[in-house]
């Protein structure tokens, strides 16, 4: 239980990176995000779709993303979500955050983990 | 539960949101189970309405990120100004609704569990309101009554400090619960089985 959610509260720090670090690529659908997201992290981000949208939500009205509707072909219409330039600022600062924080961890817990 | 049965769901909880916003979230809830039906017919539905979540934890989130609209804020005053109006245990007691003092109006019982639900659950804002709207029906008893009797001696002085106590607690616990509330929401990410 304890390791379940310790688990899941480094998930939570790392998932809205990873989501904004999708969306560094270009504009993206729920749907794709959760696809690649899935993909490239080799199954272990299985983000549900009661995870995903309100977090994008949050991230917009934080300012960092925004979004629009999209009518391609027959596809049925979808939203689209992109970073802005303060979202793409603000993930520049994360990722950097984020290899410190790692490289640190990693200097004090030792190359095993043990 | 099918899609149509989850979008009513959701609509439903989702009514505290602003109009525009509980649309945009409608269609795009909609629109991801139309992609999931294009792509994987009926069993993927099902299968993305339960990575869903219930359409009350979802709606919740959102109202936690993009707040509740004035019109609910209206609605859960109004509620509360009625309540505190008719449960006052002052001198209306004839009207049948309220038990002679110092027995505890069940009205009142009613306006404090639903303060303590509606402000823990949508924040201090809302709390606020219906705790300040409820001690505002309160007073306005006070005024009705002496209205009525146009003898302020009638007020004993424990009418007073019920008078006086409800009043300043109402709006407190709506704002402190709905305080306490917000600090305990979990907006970024939730944990627990979600991940």
């Amino acid at each position: 239980m304890v390791q379940r959610v310790w688990s899941a509260e480094l998930k939570r720090g790392a998932i809205q990176l990873c989501i904004m670090a999708l969306l560094k690529e270009g504009r993206k659908y729920g749907f794709q995000i959760i696809k690649e997201l899935r993909e490239l992290s080799g199954g272990y981000f299985d983000l549900k779709e009661g995870t995903l949208y309100p977090a994008l939500h949050r991230l917009e009205k934080r300012g960092l993303v925004k979004s629009e509707w999209v009518i391609e072909g027959t596809a049925p219409p979808r939203r689209y979500y992109k970073l802005t330039d303060r979202g793409k600022s603000f993930l520049a600062e994360s990722v950097m955050e984020w290899r410190r924080m790692v490289s640190a961890t990693e200097m004090v817990i030792g190359g095993d983990g043990s | 539960m099918n899609s149509a049965d989850y979008l009513r769901g959701l609509r439903l909880h989702l009514l505290p949101l602003p109009r525009k916003v509980r649309e945009e979230v409608l269609r795009e809830v909609s629109s991801h189970l139309n992609e999931a039906r294009t792509r994987g017919g009926e069993s993927l539905v099902s299968e993305t309405l339960e990575r869903f979540g219930p359409p009350s934890k979802l709606a919740l989130n959102y109202i936690r990120i993009w707040g509740v609209s004035t019109t609910f804020l209206l609605s859960v005053g109004a509620l509360g100004f009625i309540l505190g109006l008719l449960s006052a245990p002052l001198k209306l007691s004839f009207f049948g609704l309220v038990p002679p003092p110092p027995a505890p109006s069940l009205l009142y019982l009613l306006l404090l569990l639903l303060l303590v639900s509606i402000s823990y659950r949508y924040g201090l804002k809302t709390g606020l309101v219906m705790g300040l709207l409820g001690g505002a029906g309160y007073i306005s008893n006070v005024l009705l009554t002496y209205d009525l009797y146009k003898d302020w001696t009638t007020f004993t002085y424990s009418d007073i400090y019920s008078l006086t106590f409800n009043t300043v607690l109402l709006p407190a616990a709506g704002a402190v619960l709905g305080y306490l509330g917000e600090r305990f929401w979990e907006i970024d990410i939730e944990m627990e089985g979600q991940v």
